[in-house]
């Protein structure tokens, strides 16, 4: 009995703090997300679902992804359009994890790589790039049970691997 | 020595302090001297956090090591943490410390013992009361866990082992609980290659150092104080703490960007100065393998003989009694147990097609676990797990098991595409 306790009383213990560490968000910057919905069901249109999110406009990104990046930076188009080649990257992860598809994984880690580095180049900023990126994550996983599956799945298909030199001369499309 | 040190250092902190924004393109087809730097992440990391964590490394050093070292390559890869799921993540975490508390210096337990606990318990779990399931599951997931950990380890020691025996500088730059599986890899890698290989840890969870080691932990670093409250752990050694105003960390203290690597902290001062030193001081090793388009590892336990085999686009088959083909070459053959065993292609000489990747158990005396690491010059690399159940002599050499495949294509650049499959 004493073993298995001395096993189970640090998993709970550290569960919780990890939980308290990690789990809200990650970062005090999540507070100041500027609103947003979630659920991409203004309008929505059978059609133009795929599964994971709507696209009314046909414009590559989810809907609701897509009313985050321009109620975030409303008057910068630059930005709004680094934001939108993460989201595709980064949707791109949840397609290939639902497929369940390696090739597919590794081309969408590749593309999330190059929207790193492209909110690199228009943020300035190692912190800039970071900050935008983790927000933009957080947002489309966030109450969304069927893109987190997906997603943890693509994350699984690229564990235990090793990646490198996926830098573009010119990262944002 | 100690003049060039210190140039060093100076010329690359002035450099660093600036982030660049310029494009730094890696030839990992170079035969310039190399250094490859990896970035082990912690924790709960989705592929994009862990990929930030490269990509920060990259904007912050690549540009300023290639202006002070135009004659040398510098790779900034990313090595992956295994990612199952949060639950078994943590646990990993702390079986890494049960066995780094109980047994630090000795052999590595293989991911078989295990395995077969895992099943064993499992298979009998029915035959404890209703009560016991819970403790009974908790085991079971640390069981499992210590699976992933064991397998990753070995991974990781094989790409760097692979890296050094082709002659490059291995620098680690782990974070949390990458310092773990770091820490595996310098203490197998170490004392074979103590110049040559390095790391720098950051909130680090371990206990101790091997080898060439350096670590940053915050004081007040709330996930590694709360994990130092159950078990022992390097002592913080870095005030991070920027004052009431001005402090961006996360709430944790931990993550690497937000509360390590922020270019307003102590730590990240630390980490430029460190890594700096580090390039001046690290000796290349001796290139004992041969690198290139494509290269494959082969490695295994303590039975005395697995082969690898190679069937290259127009069939030629590349294996111990061949060891020249058409495109490759296999440069190590080992017949003593571990291997490894290497093949490589080199730049500009990778014909276009499918290579098959073969093993064959020749010889030994009970069931064996094949490792196979697959490296292509466009960075990627992944690794291949084989279970062997019984020897078969050159009668397997026609027919070894096929592991995987190597795909390529041209792009419509002309550029080469690689697609490694099971």
């Amino acid at each position: 009995m004493k073993k298995p306790l001395l096993i189970c009383l640090p998993i709970v213990l550290l569960l919780s703090i990890v939980l308290l560490g990690c789990g809200f968000g990650g970062s005090k910057k999540a507070t100041n997300t500027k609103t947003t919905n979630t659920g991409g069901t203004n309008n929505p249109s059978q059609s133009t679902y795929d599964g994971f999110g709507y696209d009314d406009d046909a414009n590559g990104v989810w809907d609701d992804l897509d009313k985050y990046i321009v109620d975030r930076y409303p008057d910068s188009a630059v930005m709004q359009s680094a934001l939108r080649q993460k989201a595709k990257a980064l949707q791109t992860g949840v397609y290939a994890g639902n497929a369940g598809d390696d090739s597919a994984a590794q081309a969408g880690r590749a593309a999330i790589s190059k929207g790193n580095y492209c909110l690199f180049e228009r943020t300035g900023s190692i912190e800039g790039m970071y900050e935008e990126s983790s927000l933009l994550e957080v947002e489309m996983l966030k109450g969304d049970p069927n893109r987190n599956k997906a997603y943890q799945n693509f994350n699984a298909l690229l564990s235990g691997g090793f990646y490198g030199s996926d830098q573009e001369e010119n990262p944002c499309e | 020595m100690k003049v060039k040190l210190l140039c060093g250092v100076f010329a690359f902190a002035l450099l660093a302090v600036c982030p660049n924004t310029g494009q730094t393109s890696v030839d990992f087809c170079s035969n310039a001297k190399t250094t490859a730097i990896y970035f082990v992440n912690g924790v709960w990391n989705t592929v994009d956090q862990a990929e930030m964590g490269r990509v920060a490394l990259v904007k912050a050093y690549a540009e300023t090591l290639k202006t002070i070292y135009p004659d040398q390559v510098f790779e900034f890869k990313l090595a992956y943490n295994y990612h199952v799921d949060k639950v078994r993540d943590v646990i990993e975490v702390i079986g890494q410390k049960i066995v780094e508390i109980n047994a630090p210096q000795v052999s590595r337990t293989s991911p078989e013992v295990y395995f077969a606990m895992y099943m064993s318990l499992r298979n009998v779990q029915l035959l404890f009361p209703p009560e016991a399931q819970p403790i009974i599951l908790t085991i079971e997931e640390f069981l499992a866990a210590r699976i992933t950990a064991e397998v990753n380890s070995s991974a990781l020691i094989q790409k760097y082992e692979t890296d050094l025996l082709e002659g490059k500088r291995v620098l680690l730059v782990a974070h949390s609980q990458g310092n773990m599986f770091a820490n595996d890899a310098m203490a197998a890698l170490s004392n074979e290659f103590p110049q040559s290989i390095g790391m720098i840890g950051v909130a680090s969870p371990a206990k101790l150092l091997y080898g060439d080691s350096t670590y940053y932990t915050a004081h007040d670093d709330r996930v590694i104080n709360a994990l130092r409250a159950l078990f022992p752990v390097l002592d913080s050694n870095v005030d991070n703490d920027p004052g009431i105003f001005g402090d961006h960390r996360d709430f944790s203290n931990h993550q690497f960007i937000e509360s390590y690597f922020s270019s307003k902290l102590v730590s990240r001062r630390l980490i430029d100065e460190d890594l700096a030193s580090r390039i001046v001081d690290m000796v290349f090793p001796y290139t004992y393998l041969g690198s290139g388009a494509i290269t494959v590892t082969l490695t295994w336990g303590a039975e005395p003989d697995v082969d690898l085999h190679i069937f290259e686009p127009d069939g030629n088959h590349v294996y111990y009694w061949n060891m020249t083909g058409s495109f490759g070459y296999l440069d190590l053959d080992d017949v003593t147990g571990f291997g490894p065993e290497h093949y490589y292609v080199p730049c500009g000489s990778d014909g276009l097609g499918t290579y098959q990747v073969g093993v064959n158990y020749y010889r030994g005396y009970g069931p064996e676990t094949a490792q196979i690491q697959i490296s292509t010059s466009d960075g990627k690399t992944r690794t291949f797990i084989q279970d062997l159940s019984e020897s078969h002599g050159s009668a397997g050499d026609s027919r070894p098991y096929i592991v995987a495949f190597i795909d390529v294509s041209l792009d419509a650049d002309g550029k080469r595409v690689y697609v490694v499959r099971q």
